[in-house]
């Protein structure tokens, strides 16, 4: 998996649950915080990439 | 002041040691091997997280064929890379001592790996920090 995209999703996964393990005690609570910060940096990289292309292209 | 660190105080002043673990100690430990802290304070399942997630953080960066920084001075962004990639106690350690992490410039990859291995060492500093105040917390308790 050495696509930007994957590469990108991995370190995605493992900053979330990361942070999700420190600010969280119970597990559901941690894995609610874990996927909002995932679908977050996944979400703003997309959002983020989508204007570079239309702004710079 | 709050209640809890007049009784640390008051109990400081009676000759009697805290019953808590030591600060430092944890934080040495918390940087040495991550989760290790976090086990000895009694959450063995954030420890494993903790442990799996940041090892493969390290492994996967070695393994984009990202470079193990040394400390250059006259380059600040990398001596701070190279701080932050020394978040890592014993993997770093081990890594080094391997002749791992010499780096592929060339390869696509390569930034991707820096990003990984200074992101997990940055990211076992907060984790050394938490461990330190649970500590903390513990000896006011």
């Amino acid at each position: 998996m050495t696509s930007h995209l994957g590469v990108m999703m991995l370190f995605a996964a493992a900053v979330s649950i990361v942070f999700a393990t420190l600010q969280r005690d119970e597990v559901r609570a941690q894995l609610r915080l874990a996927g909002r910060l995932f679908a977050a940096l996944v979400g703003g990289a997309y959002v983020a990439g989508w204007l570079m292309h239309l702004i710079f292209r | 002041m709050s209640a809890s660190s007049t009784t640390s105080r008051e109990r400081r002043d009676a000759g009697l040691a805290d019953a808590g673990p030591n600060r430092i100690g944890v934080i040495v430990l918390a940087w040495l091997v991550p989760g290790a802290a976090h086990a000895w304070l009694g959450q063995p399942r954030k420890a494993v997280v903790f442990f799996v997630v940041l090892c493969g953080m390290f492994v996967t960066g070695l393994a984009l064929s990202g470079r193990l920084l040394p400390f250059q001075v006259a380059d600040p962004l990398a001596f701070l890379a190279a701080i932050a990639q020394w978040g890592l106690g014993v993997p770093r350690i081990v890594a080094a001592m391997a002749g791992a992490g010499q780096g592929v410039v060339t390869a696509a990859t390569y930034e991707y790996g820096n990003t990984f291995l200074i992101a997990g060492g940055l990211l076992n500093m907060l984790v050394a920090l938490n461990a330190s105040d649970l500590a903390s917390a513990r000896s006011r308790a």
